[in-house]
């Protein structure tokens, strides 16, 4: 068994502790350093429950060691929305009732945001594609589809969805060419 | 949900990670750790050692050279789908390794050479597994219902495998031995794929670049590909894959290559549809009724001992419905050529593009380029 | 609470202030009937709000449970050993050390005719599902936990299994559960008269007759189950549990604990989901709060997704053959139902008695002389089954709506003109049931209406006439639900201040409780929403309460609260009255201002403005705390009330849906989802329309993805989220919704619940219409594309 002193930045805030190898993120978070914003709702890395950002990628912390974010930046949705789209996605996630118990709302706000970021106008059948990591067994996926809807339209022209896109495949060919 | 205990090692090297792998017993590697972690937290595996490979900067990234494309074994899906479909301009090729494609067709080289096979890579997962999961892993994990293996087979893609006495290259055939079960030893490690570009009517790299009169990463025929897949109704994988290519030849299929994923312990090849394609006018009357019965024959290109169902999609079932997917993916194959394009068989209907086509119950995607 | 008509899930929260209110008044203002947007979601979108596996005491330890391997097996032996002497350990258990300590150690007794042993929350000498815990290890944390439970060494020897329920009690070869139960029958129950329904069979010109399967199915709310207990030898056990029901919970477990109910205080933060099973009681939460005591330290236990399904409890999985006599001009004359309904590995309180009132509903919606249902609850060895959102509703609705649409084929009959043609009509309410259920009201035939039109059913395309070569269907199901059963506390206190803070015994977990109530105290108080506090979860804090499902918590919990306003209200006008020296019916009030009114009660708005005396109601708060208090009057400002709902309120409504069948795939796309649904007044129908949607998805997940699977050997599965199916969103329609609005006369702010409309309507809807496309009898749930495929083979083999 081996331990690990690792560093990572999380909402923000630095820290430094000491990990076994097989811990994973997302407990590190929870367990170690209290922040229990990601949720665990699965052990076959399926429901999307514990996704953070990974220096800005979405992933799910619970398919990602803890020592693999030695260095690395954190964000889980308790972190001060510093960019326009998170936060509107978390409005529009209150405004059309797109949450009902909660306990998916964390991660799925994450994914709708960075959905956004890369494709600022999608149609609903490639929001509910884009959704496929996040499992949401209260709501139908209605309401949410409605609030990433809404969320597009209120950042439509904001610079906030711009020119950020590219991290993967645009999904339609209609990539931002990156004109800002 | 809890790993077993191991030792983690962050290789910095691949021969650090060679001699890693020797020397701890039960080591395995970690690369994107969407197969191992799950198997770890379901207690399925309990090694004594993990070696990650996921950020050695020799396993990632995208070389796109004058015969082939060289995707390293840690590049991630996102990465690969990011930079494989960069349709750069001409300076850009000037840059050691060369690089992506063609101007004026706005595809990048990989989207012209192997459409299938980045179709195959947006159809994996979700967007978190894509951030992570590696083109290497995938195939090491020869994970039955994968989408990489099948579009690798009709990529004629083959992998670079490193160990303590050197490096061989592997064809995917051979790399594949079955069900989680790939070429690559224990102590060995996949350092890359790759992928030749379209280069003959074989569909093979089989001439020179200079030969053909070409120097420029464009494939010199005619080359149409796809990855048509029905994902599981519970796990998300494929439970039928099909991936095709297709060379056209003056509105004749002059090659294809056609391999399933979901049916069998592997990924396969499906000869006898690939023998019965072959010939089809795609310009003409009647190309989809010549379609249907080349494709008739699928099953029987699957060996009963190899066949594969779940409580959820038997065998049997996976097998008869193959023909239809096959189908699919040949038409939209075809489409995608110039041929096929303008006036091409019957349309295939709507084509989604992302792994799920976000229409409820019609999870299966077809062509879908991101035209 | 314990029956059929009440057990479960997720309560919903329509409802609306008085009918005279609405009408008179047309108080634009009012907050009731408003889309107020949820108080709770500021804390939960932050990630901010507390869930109980995110709470931690100093000096939590960690419980993990050794689980059966198999699905029936005598356990020959257990070997602790090895764990005990690793580090970081505290203690490994098993049944023998339960039996050796002051507690039972049983889960609440199934309540049967036949004395079958309750399940205990480690396993005696047998195990009778795969998954049963068997042993108990508690350890620093998690990892070092789950280290402990590898190390657990048992033995067994295992016995055959059976996991079908027909198979169980009809087969004399089938290996035999309890001794008590010698065809393994736990508890059989017939409602309605079989003589008069055989009559009617013998009437009546024709039977049409199906066999059906109502798959099982696991409620997986994201949230797994999990319990901290902490002991303290002075004060008792407090258990931090993810509850439905903290109350329930309360007495479940000071029964498996051993001590009375005072010895134990339930607290349930914020609940992840609960759609039934986070409403009864598992060995999880007695074995944290056990071990507390044995080891005097906070233990937590949070259930792997795999353990959450292991144990249970699962749903539905119900066998049935039904029969429908029907007269050639399409009247019903009867219906008789024989079901199979299992109960799993041991009975888990009315878990094990719910199957057998399920028949209560095979009436819906129509006017049926006669109903026969024979039921048998049936032990298998499977995990034990128990409600999930709906909890016999939608068995057997299900029954009956597939039935009509199989007579509709027989007659040559539109599916909606034999459905019209039967249903109850307005006036017939109240209506009693052959069936024992007795509605209290409806207008079935608007709302039917209003699901045809919205999709279009008579312009509806010919299943052969789609040009992309899918077959298209169309498929309706009418449904009743019984909703409110059981009692409910509603607790407004009044502070100094004039803050009002609500306590309800329900317990929210997704369903918006903390707005609802705030609406409804909010109007009946006449106070701005931002004064009211509602808590809930809390059994220290909190009149003994019933819980939230079975589509409960607005009806009784609501008009808990709405008559604990109003009986604060009459206290403050008398406080008021004396303050301003007038009677008592002097005193008008308005938006928090007392004033004197002349005789009347009721004021108008010159009359307060007018009035040389006013006194706000801060004021009266402030009194009633004071000096000054009549001598009659009692301090304080706060009242309970228990409220009792006279029978049951019948939520109905019709689903329509549209599919395209693929045929060569046996692929299923619903094209469209219509819902329409009459659940009375609607206090926010944001949350109502979010009921809606949330249990449409369910049903929908029923009727297309999920399925519980065990071999022959009794081993599940379906162990995980990647083998069972969870919808995801692209597996689901946009879900459209309308309503109608048929006020409950049984409660004063005439409100029926919601919660599991979507769960009972959307089976058979979904089944309906793929049938319709295929143009066959019957395909058994769930859809996927194989058993489609199946389906289309067969009938083209014929
Ligand atoms: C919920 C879920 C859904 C998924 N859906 C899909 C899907 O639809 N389609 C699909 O194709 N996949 C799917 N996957 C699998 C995913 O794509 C994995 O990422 C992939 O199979 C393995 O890649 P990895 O990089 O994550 O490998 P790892 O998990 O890190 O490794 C997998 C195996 O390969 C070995 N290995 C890794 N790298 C190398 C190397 N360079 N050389 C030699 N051996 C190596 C490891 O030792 C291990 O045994 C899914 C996974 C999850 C969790
Ligand atoms: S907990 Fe990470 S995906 Fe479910
Ligand atoms: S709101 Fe409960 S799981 Fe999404």
């Amino acid at each position: 068994m081996s331990e690990h002193q690792i560093s990572l930045t999380v909402d923000g805030e630095r820290e430094t502790l000491t990990v076994e190898g097989r811990t994973l993120l997302v407990h590190a978070l929870r367990e170690d350093l209290g922040v229990t914003a990601p949720k665990v709702g699965c052990e076959t890395s399926k429901c999307g429950a514990c996704t953070v950002e990974l220096d800005g990628d979405v992933v799910k912390a619970c398919t990602v060691l803890a020592v693999q974010a030695d260095g690395k930046t954190v964000r889980t949705a308790a972190s001060d929305t510093e960019d326009d789209v998170r936060s509107v996605v978390t409005q529009q996630f209150h405004e059309q009732h797109g949450l009902q118990c909660g306990y998916c709302t964390p991660g799925m706000v994450l994914t709708a945001a960075d959905l956004l970021r890369e494709n600022p106008d999608p149609t609903p059948s490639e929001i509910r594609a884009s959704l496929k990591g996040n499992i949401c067994r209260c709501t139908g996926y209605t309401n949410i589809v409605r609030a990433v809807e809404s969320a597009a339209s209120e950042l439509e022209g904001t610079a906030a969805v711009a020119g950020d896109g590219g991290k993967t495949a645009a999904v339609d060919g209609s990539a931002p060419e990156g004109d800002d | 949900m809890f790993p077993p205990s191991f030792d983690y090692h962050r290789a910095s090297s691949v021969s650090e990670a060679l001699s890693l792998l020797a020397e701890l017993p039960d080591a395995t590697l970690l690369a994107g750790g969407h197969a191992l972690l799950p198997r770890l937290k379901n207690g399925r595996a309990e090694p004594g050692a993990v070696v990650d490979v996921s950020e050695l900067p020799e396993l990632i990234g995208v070389d796109v050279g004058s015969e082939a494309t060289v995707v390293g074994a840690a590049t991630t899906y996102a990465t690969l789908l990011e930079t494989g479909t960069e349709a750069g301009d001409a300076d850009e090729e000037s840059d050691a390794g060369g690089s992506v494609g063609d101007p004026t067709a706005g595809r990048s080289v990989l989207e012209q050479h192997a459409p299938a096979f980045l179709e195959a890579t947006r159809a994996v997962g979700d967007r978190q597994i894509r951030n992570r999961g590696t083109v290497g892993g995938n195939l090491a994990e020869a994970h039955p219902e994968s989408d990489l293996p099948a579009a690798a087979l009709v990529a004629d893609a083959s992998v670079r495998i490193r160990g303590s006495g050197g490096e061989r290259e592997v064809a995917v055939e051979e790399f594949l031995t079955g069900a989680f079960e790939s070429a690559v030893g224990d102590d060995e490690i996949v350092t890359a794929v790759r992928i030749p570009h379209v280069d003959g009517w074989d569909g093979s790299n089989g001439g020179d670049a200079e030969e053909n009169g070409s120097d420029r990463n464009e494939p010199t025929v005619d080359n149409g590909g796809a990855y048509v897949r029905k994902t599981h109704p519970t796990s998300g994988y494929a439970m039928v894959g099909v991936a095709v290519r297709v060379g056209i030849d003056d509105g004749v299929i002059a090659s294809a290559r056609v391999a399933a994923n979901g049916v069998a312990d592997t990924a396969l090849r499906l000869s006898s549809v690939e023998t019965a394609l072959e010939g089809i006018d795609v310009t003409t009357e009647g190309v989809g009724e010549r379609v249907t019965a080349a494709v008739e024959n699928a099953p029987a290109d699957v060996p009963e001992a190899t066949r594969r169902g779940d409580v959820h999609a038997s065998a049997e079932y996976r097998v008869s419905v193959l023909p239809t997917y096959v189908e699919r993916a040949v038409r939209a194959a075809v489409d995608s050529t110039e041929a096929g394009s303008d006036g091409g068989p019957d349309s295939v209907g709507d084509s989604a593009p992302d792994s799920d086509s976000g229409r409820n119950g019609r999870r299966d995607q077809q062509g879908g380029e991101p035209r | 609470m314990s029956d059929a008509e009440s057990a479960d899930a997720g309560a919903a929260d329509p409802s609306e202030h008085d009918q005279e209110a609405v009408d008179e008044d047309a108080d634009t203002d009012a907050y009731t009937g408003s889309g107020e947007k949820r108080r709770e979601d500021a804390a939960l979108l932050s990630g901010r709000a507390e869930y109980t596996d995110d709470r931690e005491p100093p000096g939590t330890v960690h419980l993990a449970f050794v689980r059966s391997e198999h699905g029936h097996a005598d356990l020959e032996e257990i070997d602790t050993s090895a764990a005990e002497a690793m580090d970081d350990v505290l203690g490994a258990y098993t049944w023998a050390d339960v039996e050796a300590s002051p507690s039972p150690g049983r889960l609440q007794p199934p309540g049967l005719d036949r004395d079958v042993p309750a399940h205990p929350v480690l396993a005696t000498d047998r195990v009778r599902y795969h998954g049963q815990p068997v042993a108990v290890v508690v350890a620093e944390d998690r990892y070092r936990a789950r280290d402990a439970a590898a190390a657990v060494d048992v033995e067994y020897d295992p016995l055959e299994a059976v996991v079908d329920p027909e198979t169980a009690a009809t087969d004399s070869e089938a290996p035999r559960l309890f001794e008590a139960a010698p065809d393994n029958i736990a508890t059989t129950a017939e409602l309605g008269d079989r003589d008069a329904t055989e009559e009617a069979f013998a009437a009546a010109d024709r039977t049409v007759s199906i066999d059906l399967e109502n798959n099982r199915l696991i409620s997986s709310a994201l949230e797994p189950r999990a319990a901290i207990g902490e002991f303290d030898p002075d004060e008792g056990f407090t258990v931090t549990v993810t509850s439905q029901s903290p109350h329930g919970h309360r007495r479940k477990l000071a029964h498996t604990l051993g001590v009375r109910e005072g010895e134990v205080r339930v607290v349930s933060p914020r609940v992840g989901g609960g759609f039934g099973h986070k409403g009864h009681h598992h060995p999880g939460e007695a074995m944290a709060a056990w071990c507390a005591r044995e080891l005097e330290v906070p233990v937590k236990w949070t259930a792997t997704r795999s353990g959450n399904y292991l144990e249970g409890a699962h749903g539905r999985d119900h066998r049935t053959t039904a029969e429908l006599a029907i007269d050639d001009d399409g009247t019903i004359r009867g219906l008789r139902a024989e079901t199979y309904a299992s109960v799993g590995g041991y009975g888990l309180g009315s878990g094990a008695r719910m199957p057998v009132r399920y028949g209560r509903l095979l009436s819906s919606q129509y006017a049926i002389d006669a109903i026969h249902c024979e039921t048998r609850a049936v032990f298998t060895t499977t995990a034990p089954i128990h409600s999930y959102r709906g909890a016999g509703r939608p068995e057997a609705i299900y029954v009956t709506e597939r039935l009509i649409d199989v007579a509709a084929d027989e007659l040559g009959l539109d599916p909606v003109e034999l459905r019209r043609r039967n249903l109850i009509s307005p006036e017939a309410f109240p209506y009693e049931t052959p069936v024992g259920a007795t509605y209290d009201s409806g207008d079935y035939e608007p709302a039917m209406d209003k699901a045809l039109e919205a999709i279009g059913y008579d312009e509806r395309t010919d299943a052969t006439g789609a040009d992309d070569g899918r077959l298209r269907g169309v498929g309706i199901a009418n449904y009743v639900e019984s909703t409110g059963g059981g009692f409910e506390s509603g607790l407004v206190r009044v502070l100094p201040d004039g803050d009002v803070a609500v306590y309800a015994g329900t317990h929210s977990h997704g369903q918006g409780h903390e707005t609802t109530y705030a609406q409804l105290v909010a109007d009946a108080l006449e106070r701005p929403i931002d004064r009211i506090q509602v808590s809930e979860g809390d059994t220290a804090a909190i009149p003994t309460g019933t819980g939230t499902f079975g589509s409960r918590s607005t009806i009784v919990g609501g008009n808990a609260v709405v008559e604990s306003a109003e009986k604060v209200l009459a206290k403050a006008r008398r406080i008021a009255a004396t303050e301003l020296g007038v009677d008592s019916a002097q005193i008008g009030y308005e938006d928090g201002t007392f004033a004197v009114s002349g005789a009347n009660d009721s004021v108008s708005a010159e009359a307060v403005s007018g009035a040389d005396e006013t006194v706000s109601f801060e004021d009266i708060a402030d009194t009633a705390y004071g000096w000054g208090l009549p001598d009659d009057l009692e301090p304080g400002l706060e009242s309970t009330t228990f409220y009792d709902l006279d029978g049951a309120a019948y939520t109905f409504g019709t689903h329509a849906c549209v599919v395209a069948v693929d045929p060569d795939t046996g692929d299923v796309e619903l094209e469209r989802y219509f819902a329409v649904d009459d659940c009375g007044e609607r206090v926010n129908p944001l949350i109502v329309e979010g009921q809606v949607h949330g249990g449409v998805a369910q049903g929908i997940g029923q009727a297309r993805y999920e399925q519980v699977a065990y071999d022959d050997d009794g081993t599940l599965l379906t162990e995980t989220m990647d083998s069972y199916g969870v919808p995801r969103a692209a597996d689901l329609p946009s879900i459209e919704t309308d309503s109608t609005v048929t006020p409950s006369p049984l409660n004063e702010l005439g409100v029926k619940g919601i919660g599991e409309a979507g769960t009972i309507a959307a089976p058979p809807a979904v089944v309906n219409a793929v049938c319709d496309a295929l143009d066959i009898t019957h395909v058994d749930m769930p859809l996927t594309e194989e058993h489609v495929w199946r389906a289309i083979s067969d009938q083209n083999e014929e």
